[in-house]
Formats: structure tokens, C-alpha cells, sequence
């Protein structure tokens, strides 16, 4: 455990029974507490040549309860956490040689962490840019590890944007101004046609994802991932919206759908698993396709950008409706 | 007895991911050189996967350089996944949103095995069947179906009965009822797609016992091919189709094609000749695995593997 600031701490994880699947930069976990119990999805911040791989959990200061504080202030070296994938489609390679453009906030930065480590380890030449929203520009969270990127990365360049004034040095630049999508689309690499990635709270990465739609930059040229926190929503069961409508998945499972309250436990109560992980719309293991029809999601829940992909853990049907996805009976 | 001539020749470098259509090929004793060299296990359950589980796996397409002996893997987004990229299981893990990892033949018998073994409600939602309805009636042997309830894919193979999947085109238009999109090859993946001469219904099924020779390589038919749900799928510039499934019912009770094996190897090309020769006594078509051979009892199967990694440390 790396107390890397006053709220972020790392934990370096080492597999008890085998190696660690090989992951992507940029992919994330699911953590489960030792005994079951809550799970959260954390990005991997460490490299693909790292020996351990590393999670990096900022706690709220302000609260005494919840996952974080449970994690930070329970767990100890030693400890067994059960870890869940790696996972996720906002991944990139980590020997390409492909532009990017990177925008996080706060501790939204530890995909991009993976990414300039393995980077650092398998390709240095390659062409990154990193803008770095924090609250706290003195001593903020990882500043060394980024520094050492500096060296060790030559075609890297990192904008930190700060909420109080900082001085610039050499190539970590400082300044007070916000992040927006003007100054993404400016990076000359992204003239050269690099990749935007966006990462961080919900907030900050639908602000930045709906000003680059308003520049019309198109879809393949950004991707986002958003660090969702674990809600409690849930449908009313039985609630009147629901209607009495048909629910069909693969050709293999057909149905009226009930009073469940989402369609993964629909399946379930089916007599089938299908693949989930976090069961909050966080991390993405429940992706189904919609193959006809349509389906409404949790109040406050983001619907996925790709119409035709559906979270099942907290989507319920509009319409009829037919899923693609990986389901198998339970028993036989 | 000349029946008709081969009209096309593909192989699925990974099983279930889609294929590549040859001009020609050679034709050895385990099948097409290249074909089915690859699968991806899903480490959720530690089981082959297979299109019928996951659908967008068909979306996928997998080419074999015979002369690397490697197979490249294009996304659906155009890009290249070459399987000698170390990062190959993970890039294709994150295409198909599951961890998976690519793998070849494997020595180990339980690398093939189904976690939970078949029962015959398990066989019918496979096949994207009703639990009310019959199970096709494929006169599969019983220690053949003992095998297929075990196994993701023949033991030994990542094939699912045989090495070789055999179609006429008179089958496919008979199916398609005029309709383009239900004779479109890539839905059945077939090996060989014959074109035949004769007038009679469904024309593979007649050859069942029987030895094909085609150029001067020589296979037997063993038995019809169940459908299950797959050919309805969609494929890169092939939409779902439920009609597929409905036609596929109605019109052959989900029997379309035949499996072979390999009796003599040779050259195969687009165009050669294919000739029927009656079965001459010869009745050894399966390589049945000890435990599914008659009189003796399925042994049970290994628990699913654990997932993920542990411990946390400094
Ligand atoms: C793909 C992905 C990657 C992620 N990667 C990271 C990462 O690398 N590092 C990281 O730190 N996080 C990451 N997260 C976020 C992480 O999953 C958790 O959401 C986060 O750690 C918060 O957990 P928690 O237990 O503190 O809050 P929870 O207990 O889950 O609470 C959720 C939210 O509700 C609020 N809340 C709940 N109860 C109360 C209450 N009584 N009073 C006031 N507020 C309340 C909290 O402020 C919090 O915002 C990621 C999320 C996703 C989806
Ligand atoms: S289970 Fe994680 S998004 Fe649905």
C-alpha cells in the first residue's frame, strides 16, 4: 500500500493462484472485499510489464463509511481481495505506436498511468499528451510518476490545469485555465491523427464528450470512461411503465417480462447466467445487444452511447425486445 | 457415380470466429490444414466458447498465413489482431467485453469439456430450441450424443463432430426459398459447398454411410448436421435473420448438412469432379473416447476453475 496523497492510496496486488491474465492499458477490475460482499471497479494503474498490478483509490475525506474507507483504512498488506478481470473496451495497445491524447481529472488518471508505464516499457517513442485536471497542484497525486514519465518518455508532453497557480517546469506546464475540448482538438497530435481518450467522474467526461459531438469530432476519434459510483437505484417492481412485454434472448431464452427489476435478473430468475460484474452500470461485463426493440434505464443511470449495446443490470425493455448475449443454463 | 462438382472450399481458422473462402487447398487426414488451429476459451468458466453462446463472435474474421503458420483476426472496426501478439487474448477480450484467452490444440482432455454436462432440456435451449420441442432427429449414435454432452467440441479437436462439414448448394436454395439472404454460404460455414446434378430433395442426406471422392482425395460421410441457432446470426454484411431459424424448422426439422471425415487426403480445387462411391463394409467413423465407448459409465467432470487473481500485497 502507497499513500500517493492526502485522499489516493495505491495497492499493489499479486495473484495467489497462477499469474495475472494479460490486460490492456486502460482496462479495469472488479474488487470484491475479502468474505464476499461489496464489490467496486477499479482502474489497473499499473504497466503490462509490472510484476504486481496496481490499483489507485482516492477516499473521500469527508466520509467515514463506504467502500473506499473500508479498503483504505481495513485492508492490510497480506490481506486477500478477490479481483474480477481485467475487463473493458477503453484499452489501448500497449506496444502501438498510435498518437494519443489524454484528458483526465483527479483520480481519473489512472488509466493513463497504465498506459505511460507500459509505454515507458515497450515503447517509448510513442506520442502522448496528457491534460491533468486537480484541484491541488502542489504535490498532486503521482507527480513523481509523471515526472519520471517526462524522462523517460521523449514524445510525451503533459498540460497540468489547476485551481490555484503553479509554476511551469520544462515539460509538466501548469496553468489556471478549464479544460475544454477547443484546446484537445488543438494538441498538434491530434492533428496528426491521434486518439482522445477521456477518463474521470461522470461530470468532467460528459462535459468534454458533448463538447467534442459539438465539434463534430466523429465517434471512432474519442472514446470515454466514466468512473460511475455504485447507486442504490432500482426499479420499482412491478412498477405500471413496465408493460407486459416480450423479452427474447439469442433465440434460446423467450419470455414475458414480470416485475423483475432489471433484466440481468430477469435471465437469472430464467434459469440462466449471463455475464455481469459490478451490477451498477460501471463496468461494462453485462454488455448485450439489442437486436430489435428498445429499453429504458435506471433513473439517473447514463445509457450507453452505442444504441445497439445494452447493460443489462440496469436496463429494463420499452418495447418488445431481442438480446444478443452469452447466456448458458444454470444447471444442465 | 458422378454427382456434381466442389463449388467452394472454406476454412475458420478459430472456431467460431468467421472463415476465409480458398480457390484450393490441400485436404489432409485431420481435415483442412488451418482450419479450427485456434480457440478461445473464456477464463470466466475456463470453457471453450463457442458462437452459440456468444453471437458477436461471428464478427470476427480469422485468416491463416500457411506459410507463418499464424492467424490474423480482423475486428469489426477493420483493425488486425495478429495471434502472435502477446496481447492477442486481451485485445480480443476486449472485443468480445469477456476475459478470454486464445489458445490452440491442447493436449489435456479437460481444456475440452463442458463445465456442466448436457441434459436434454441443456441440448434443446443450445440448439435455440423450446423446451416443448422434439429434439431434431439427427440419428446420431448414442456414444456419439454421450461425447457431445460432454464436450464444447470434439475432444482433441475445436471441431464439433468431424473435421470436414459438407453442403449442396441445391440444400441451401431448397432452405433460401428464393430468399438471397438465406442461401448466403457464410451463414452455415461449411467446408465444402458442392453443386450437384441431381434433382432429388436434400441430396447430402442420401449419402450418409457413404464415400465422396473429390479429386483424388476421399472422405466419408458419418452423419446429418443438427442446426442450432448460429446461422441466423449476424456476420460482417449479414443481417440477423430470424427467418433463417423459422426455415431452417419448418422445412428440415434443424437437419442441414452432413459431417465427414478424412479417409484419404489430396488437393482439393474449386471445380473437381465428386463422385459417390457406396460404403464397401468400412463402418469406422468416430474415434470415440474410452469413456463414452459402449458399456462403460460418463465419468464425471472437473469442478469449473477458479477465476481471477488473489491476494493483495505491499
Ligand atoms: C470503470 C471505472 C473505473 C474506476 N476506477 C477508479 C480508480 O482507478 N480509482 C478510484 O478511486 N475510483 C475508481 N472508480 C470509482 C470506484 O468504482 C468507486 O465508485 C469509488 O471508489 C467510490 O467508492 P466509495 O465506496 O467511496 O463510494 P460508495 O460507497 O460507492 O458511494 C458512491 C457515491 O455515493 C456518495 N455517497 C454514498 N453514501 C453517501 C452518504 N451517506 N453521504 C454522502 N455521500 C454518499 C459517495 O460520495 C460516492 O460518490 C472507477 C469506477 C469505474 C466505473
Ligand atoms: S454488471 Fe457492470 S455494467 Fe452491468
Amino acid at each position: 500500500m502507497i499513500r500517493e496523497s492526502a485522499e489516493i492510496t495505491s495497492f499493489w496486488l499479486k495473484p495467489e493462484d497462477g499469474a495475472l491474465l494479460p490486460f490492456l492499458p486502460g482496462q479495469h477490475v472488479i474488487v470484491r472485499m475479502p468474505g464476499g460482499g461489496d464489490s467496486r471497479v477499479y482502474s489497473l494503474s499499473s504497466g503490462v510489464a509490472d510484476t504486481a498490478c496496481r490499483i489507485s483509490v482516492r477516499r473521500d475525506p469527508s466520509r467515514d463509511a463506504g467502500f473506499t474507507a473500508m479498503l483504505v483504512d481495513r485492508i492490510k498488506v497480506g490481506d486477500a481481495l478477490r479481483i474480477n478481470g481485467p475487463m473493458g473496451s477503453f484499452a489501448v495497445h500497449p506496444a502501438d505506436s498510435s498518437p494519443l491524447v489524454l484528458a483526465s481529472v483527479g483520480v481519473g488518471i489512472t488509466p493513463f498511468l497504465s498506459i505511460l508505464r507500459s509505454a515507458i516499457a515497450l515503447r517509448p517513442t510513442r506520442p502522448i499528451h496528457l491534460f491533468h485536471c486537480t484541484d491541488t497542484p502542489a504535490g498532486f497525486a503521482f507527480e513523481g510518476e509523471l515526472q519520471s514519465a517526462l524522462r523517460l518518455l521523449p514524445n510525451l508532453q503533459i498540460d497540468v490545469l489547476a485551481k490555484a497557480p503553479r509554476c511551469s517546469e520544462e515539460r509538466l506546464a501548469f496553468s489556471q485555465a478549464r479544460l475544454d475540448a477547443v484546446r484537445l482538438v488543438s494538441s498538434p497530435l491530434f492533428g496528426a491523427g491521434a486518439r482522445i481518450m477521456l477518463c474521470g467522474s461522470p461530470g468532467f467526461v460528459e462535459r468534454l464528450g458533448g463538447q467534442l459531438r459539438a465539434h463534430g469530432v466523429a465517434d471512432a476519434r474519442w472514446t470515454s470512461e466514466l468512473f460511475i459510483p455504485a447507486g442504490k437505484a432500482h426499479f420499482q417492481a412491478g412498477s405500471a411503465s413496465a408493460g407486459s412485454f416480450g423479452v427474447k434472448v439469442n433465440a434460446t431464452l423467450e419470455g414475458a417480462w414480470g416485475d423483475a427489476s432489471n433484466l440481468l435478473e430477469w435471465i437469472e430468475a430464467a434459469g440462466y447466467a449471463a455475464p455481469n460484474g459490478c451490477r451498477y452500470r460501471a463496468c461494462g461485463a453485462c454488455a448485450a445487444r439489442l437486436v430489435a426493440g428498445k429499453v429504458e434505464y435506471l433513473p439517473g443511470v447514463t445509457a450507453p452511447t452505442d444504441p445497439g449495446t445494452v447493460l443489462l443490470c440496469t436496463a429494463r425493455p420499452a418495447s418488445d425486445i431481442e438480446l444478443e448475449t452469452d447466456i448458458h443454463p444454470i444447471a444442465g | 457415380m458422378q454427382v456434381g462438382t466442389l463449388d467452394a472450399l472454406w476454412r475458420y481458422p478459430v472456431k467460431s470466429l468467421g472463415g476465409e473462402r480458398l480457390i484450393r487447398s490441400r485436404l489432409d487426414t485431420a481435415g483442412l490444414p488451418g482450419d479450427r488451429i485456434l480457440c478461445l476459451r473464456d477464463e470466466g468458466n475456463g470453457e471453450i466458447l463457442s458462437a452459440k453462446r456468444l453471437p458477436v463472435m461471428l464478427g470476427l474474421q480469422a485468416r491463416y498465413d500457411e506459410k507463418s503458420g499464424g492467424v490474423m483476426i480482423v475486428t469489426t472496426a477493420g483493425d488486425l489482431i495478429d495471434s502472435a501478439d502477446p496481447f492477442a487474448s486481451a485485445l480480443l477480450g476486449a472485443q468480445l467485453g469477456r476475459v478470454v484467452s486464445l489458445l490452440p490444440l491442447m493436449e489435456d482432455d479437460a481444456h475440452y469439456r463442458r463445465r456442466v454436462p448436457l441434459n436434454p432440456d441443456g441440448v434443446k435451449r443450445l440448439l435455440g430450441l423450446s423446451l416443448q420441442d422434439e429434439l431434431p432427429k439427427a440419428d446420431v449414435p448414442d456414444e456419439v450424443g454421450l461425447v457431445l454432452r460432454q464436450y464444447v467440441t470434439w475432444p482433441g479437436s475445436h471441431f464439433d463432430v468431424a473435421p470436414l462439414h459438407v453442403v449442396t448448394r441445391q440444400s441451401l436454395e431448397k432452405l433460401a426459398g428464393g430468399s438471397d439472404d438465406i442461401a448466403r454460404l457464410e451463414r452455415y460455414r461449411a467446408n465444402l459447398v458442392l453443386d450437384c446434378d441431381t434433382l432429388a430433395d436434400w441430396p447430402e442426406r442420401a449419402w450418409i454411410g457413404h464415400r465422396l471422392c473429390i479429386g483424388d482425395a476421399v472422405i466419408a460421410i458419418t452423419q446429418a448436421t443438427v442446426r442450432c441457432a448460429m446461422p441466423r446470426y449476424a456476420q460482417p454484411d449479414l443481417p440477423d435473420n430470424p427467418a433463417v431459424s423459422s426455415r431452417l424448422r419448418d422445412k428440415t426439422g434443424h437437419v442441414l448438412g452432413v459431417y465427414a471425415r478424412v479417409i484419404r487426403g489430396g488437393m482439393l480445387e474449386c471445380g473437381a469432379e465428386v463422385g459417390v462411391e457406396p460404403n464397401l463394409g468400412e463402418r469406422r467413423y468416430y474415434d470415440i473416447p474410452a469413456f463414452a465407448q459402449p458399456g462403460r459409465e460418463a465419468s464425471a467432470p472437473s469442478p469449473p476453475a477458479a477465476t481471477g487473481c488473489g491476494a493483495s500485497q505491499k
